[in-house]
């Protein structure tokens, strides 16, 4: 390894060195979990900044075959770390107010960012699946993590199956590429299914491993556990599945697939893929909106959009090229950040037992104004609303979705990409009437409590239930996420610029 | 710059409105309540000056072209031409009327309100002066979540519904424009290798040579889709209802004075000169779908008995006339959809504002429940008759210039749309004289004891009636600022 070497991966290589820091905070500090999370959020902040300072400048580069630093990796390594920063933040008076705030949280919290952070940046099966495993073991932890309550536990152990079971296809999938090509390099894998040179066993390969994509992105018809995660994780937790892993998993796909079918559309190899992101897309936008459609509780109904988001988003990948790139990192970023806030209101005006549901969304507006802002400018984004990031986002997607259709690269991806791109129209304006109804109620008046109710409980003693948390540090994360929102919504200029010089790198 | 300004102002008084809210803190009524109305109400009226001074002194068109979001090409430009003037000045007007009417109706969260009303405005502005294409999606899709808000929180008792209803309507509309938009974008891009959202380069895309003409009709319907949502044409018109009777009143009077106009502006604007071919082949269909809007509005209208709800369907068939005259492709037809849309917006505008007043008033909007309120109430009585009068579109009125020239255009293209549109002034006459007779005249069918309208209330309507009469009696005047549209909208001027 080369000392610029060491400088293009210094994000990763701080990562690492933060993952051990956590681990020994935990074993000898006094106060092990405020150590972990000063740990935590100063290894992240760190990389972070490194990513720009130090790895920028050596950008495009290769490591070995293993991981290739370039500007893909680096907006993906953004979208994960900052995720996970504000998810780190956000996690302390959550996890404090319920008496479970531990140290191994927060390296759990590291280890996910490392897994994740090397899945944006791999270029050889290896990596790949070495960052997933990563990523997803800490996952099925945290997931886990509060053991006092049985939802959490049941959605670990559903998360666990199914995951390893994906995970499971990926690498067999994995193993008949390499038996086919005799290479790990993702980019010869692809290239030889793409030209068509790799023959029926090829194709058994590539379907498995979109098996384990497709599964990881929670895109439908693989998109079941979702809901059940989503539920029983914690907020903080569902926010990181629903952020950093998908924004992990959905940087090799937009670096593998979206060279091969610039290159080769209308050739039958490209085509049968473009046909098969398209039907993914498709149904992952129609399944995940009547999910949410008809979901009661909030943390659910946020995962069904979640699927419908994913769905939006492979949109920009069958179109291709480096413009089909930048819209999907565009719109990656852009529903990290709302979704992102969503959780993060979720997590801030949830009771002590539990996580938020509807009643608690109820008059929001009056009681806590803040929260009731970035929810609903979270909400708006997600519908693509202007003023707010999801805007553009949506109409990079739909410029991205029919420039394919009347360039001269159409053919079959246009006709898949205008198919879809109606189809998003309309399933955004159904996705509408999930969103507005929690918008909605958030600015009505508060619901008269049953006298019989209140009586009884103030039979019992009991005062209401217990508050939800303020503290300064979390709520000055929720308002920059909501700044950030509506900044990027009104002024996309420069962080639009600066993605598209990026995928181009 | 001061193109500028009609966007700049509403902004700046909706985050004023809702600052001297918040720093009043949660009492909200009184002072910090009247802080806000009056901030909207200055808003508005600096609109109308700016834009009546610009009508008396101004060298159209005026433009403005500010950088924006260069990686894609959309630029921050908007452009003032005879077109957009006219709408901007209803627009200043109606939003001081909006603020009045609400001025006794809406007592709780009223600076959150107000915000909502001004920022409504600010999108409703940027849509009559955008002149690219992507500021154009954003400010059209910028006046729905305020507008739902209106609705949702401050509306009558199916509001909820009502307000949900509007928004997924609109949106889907909406968002099949912003797909068209971004396909045409791509078309001209990736045909003249320029990237860009400008109205007049996008007008010049070479469509024949690159589009289908299946393709460019499927574009232009992407485009008539968002708008004929807002106009609303028939078929696409099942949430004006509810929407309208459902809304707050200062709600109804921008529903119906402004949004459904932005529609038939987008047409006149965008869906027509941008696809001529495609509009042109289309333009019988659309003529059609006006009339059946004419018809099955006026039939509405009859059966009604709720007086807000027989406003808002009479809305769908006045607004029937747009749809035709600006498909008849004649002068003289859209010259009378331009002012139909004008003298409909003052018309009809004043009418909620009226149905409201009353509805304060006697807590009912019921026709089978009220009955001689013009012997109680004199002042309501006499502008019910004259705005009643409007409504049935007497000769005087703008709402006859609007309607003859469509009609005189209509049959320049198809005898039978003519004749079938002028069937729906005969229903009109039936609806309006109908409601007039059951609110205001006979025997009142409950004792009640009510106010006469304010002073405030009767200047109000009293200078939407004097705007209404200055159109009808002399449409000169109106015609000649519409005839400093850009070339190829409307056409020359006519007779």
């Amino acid at each position: 390894m080369k000392p610029d070497d060491a400088f293009a991966a210094a994000p990763l290589i701080i990562l690492a060195l933060a993952c051990i820091a956590s681990l020994a905070a935990v074993s000898f500090a006094k106060r092990k979990a405020r150590a972990a999370f000063a740990v935590c959020a100063i290894g992240m902040a760190l990389a972070l900044a490194a990513a720009f300072a130090l790895s920028l400048p050596m950008m495009p580069r290769r490591i070995g075959d293993l991981l290739s630093m370039d500007g893909l990796s680096l907006v993906g390594t953004t979208i994960i770390l900052a995720s996970a920063l504000a998810i780190a933040i956000v996690s302390r008076p959550y996890l404090a107010r319920r008496e479970g705030e531990r140290g191994e949280y927060y390296a759990l919290l590291l280890f996910a960012s490392l897994g994740a952070s090397v899945l944006a940046a791999s270029s050889s099966m290896a990596t790949l699946f070495l960052g997933l495993e990563l990523l997803s073991v800490s996952l099925y932890a945290l997931v886990a993590y509060r053991r006092e309550r049985a939802e959490g536990g049941r959605a670990a152990f559903t998360y666990l199956i199914l995951a390893s079971v994906a995970s499971a296809f990926l690498f067999f999938g994995m193993a008949l590429a390499y038996y086919q090509t005799g290479s790990l390099e993702l980019q010869r894998i692809i290239g030889a299914a793409a030209d068509g040179s790799g023959g029926p066993l090829m194709i058994a390969a590539l379907a498995m491993m979109g098996v384990g994509f497709a599964f990881k992105l929670a895109v439908a018809p693989f998109h079941m556990w979702a809901l059940e995660v989503y539920e029983g994780a914690s907020a903080p937790v569902a926010a990181l599945i629903a952020t950093v892993s998908k924004a992990a998993m959905a940087i090799p796909l937009i670096r593998f697939l979206a060279p091969p079918i610039l290159a080769t559309s209308g050739g039958d190899g490209a085509s049968s893929f473009v046909w098969i992101i398209a039907i993914l897309s498709g149904a992952s936008m129609i399944a995940g909106n009547l999910l949410a459609l008809r979901e009661e509780r909030v943390k659910r109904m946020l995962a069904g959009s979640s699927i419908a988001q994913l769905g939006y988003i492979l949109v920009a990948l069958i179109a291709g090229g480096s413009y089909g790139a930048s819209s999907a990192l565009f719109y990656l970023a852009a529903y990290s950040l709302s979704t992102l806030g969503a959780f993060a209101c979720v997590a801030a005006i949830s009771p002590a037992d539990g996580d938020a549901s509807r009643s608690d969304f109820r008059a929001l507006a009056t009681k806590r104004p803040l929260a009731a802002a970035v929810m609903t400018v979270s909400l708006l984004s997600l519908a693509g609303m202007p003023l707010t990031a999801g805007f553009m986002g949506k109409f990079m997607l739909f410029s991205a979705g029919l420039g394919s259709g009347g360039s001269s690269a159409g053919g079959r991806a246009g006709t898949a990409t205008g198919i879809l791109a109606i189809l998003l129209a309309f399933n955004s304006a159904l996705s509408l009437f999930y969103y507005l109804r929690l918008l909605s109620l958030m600015y009505r008046g508060p619901a008269a409590e049953a006298p019989e109710a209140k009586k009884g409980r103030e039979a019992a003693g009991e005062s209401a239930r217990i508050g939800p948390s303020r503290s300064l540090l979390a709520g000055s994360i929720l308002a920059l996420i909501g700044l950030s929102i509506l900044v990027i919504g009104i002024v996309p200029g420069p962080l639009l610029g600066l993605i598209s010089s990026l995928a181009g790198r | 710059m001061i193109l500028a300004l009609f966007v700049a102002i509403p902004l700046v008084c909706a985050i004023a409105a809702w600052a001297v809210g918040r720093s009043a803190g949660p009492g909200h009524g009184g002072r910090s309540g009247l802080a806000s109305r009056i901030a909207t109400l200055v808003g508005s009226l600096a609109c109308l000056v700016l834009a009546a001074s610009l009508w008396l002194g101004g060298a159209l068109p005026v433009r403005l072209d500010q950088a924006w979001i260069a990686p894609i090409g959309a630029s921050f430009s908007l452009s003032l031409d005879g077109l957009s003037l006219p709408f901007l000045a209803l627009s200043g007007l109606l939003g001081a009327v909006a603020v009045i009417a609400s001025w006794k109706g809406i007592e709780e969260r009223v600076p959150f309100f107000h915000f909502n009303l001004s920022l409504t405005l600010a999108g409703i502005n940027g849509v009559f002066l955008a002149s690219d294409l992507f500021l154009f999606a954003f400010m059209w899709e910028l006046m729905l979540v305020p507008m739902f808000f209106v609705i949702d929180i401050w509306g009558h008792e199916g509001r909820h519904r009502a307000a949900v209803k509007f928004f997924i309507f609109t949106q889907a509309g909406g968002l099949l424009m912003i797909a068209a938009i971004a396909g045409l974008y791509a078309a001209h891009g990736s045909s003249t290798g320029e990237w860009s959202f400008a109205y007049d380069k996008l007008l010049r895309t070479p469509l024949s040579a690159t589009l289908s003409p299946t393709l460019q009709m499927l574009l232009m319907l992407g485009f008539f889709a968002g708008f004929a949502v807002k106009l609303p044409a028939f078929g696409l018109h099942a949430w004006l209802p509810d929407a309208h009777t459902e809304a707050p009143t200062a709600g109804s009077v921008l529903l119906a004075g402004l949004l459904l106009k932005t529609g038939g502006y987008g047409m006149l604007r965008f869906a027509i000169p941008l696809f001529p071919d495609a509009s042109r082949a289309f333009a019988p269909i659309a003529m059609w779908l006006g009339v059946a809007g004419i018809l099955w509005g006026g039939v509405m209208a009859l059966g009604q008995s709720d007086m807000k709800r027989l406003v808002a369907n009479s809305s769908v068939s006045h607004l029937g006339f747009v749809l035709v005259g600006i498909y008849s492709f004649d002068p003289a037809g859209r010259n009378g959809a331009v002012i139909q849309m004008l003298s409909h917006g003052l018309s009809t505008g004043a009418l909620f504002m009226l149905v409201g007043a009353l509805q304060d008033r006697i807590g009912t909007r019921d026709l089978g429940r009220m009955g001689g309120i013009a012997r109680a109430a004199p002042r309501l009585g006499a502008l019910g008759l004259v705005l009643t009068l409007a409504l049935l579109g007497l000769p005087g009125m703008g709402n006859f210039v609007g309607e003859l020239l469509v009609l005189f255009g209509a049959f320049r293209s198809s005898a039978a749309v003519a004749v079938l549109a002028g069937l729906g002034l005969v229903i009109a006459m039936a609806y309006a004289l109908r409601m007039f007779q059951l609110a205001f005249h006979g025997e009142a069918k409950e004792t009640r004891d009510f106010a006469d309208l304010s002073a405030m209330e009767t200047t109000t309507l009293g200078i939407l009636v004097a705007v209404l009469l200055w159109v009808g009696l002399y449409p000169r005047g109106v015609l000649a600022l519409i005839s400093l549209a850009l070339p190829g909208l409307i056409g020359g001027m006519t007779p």
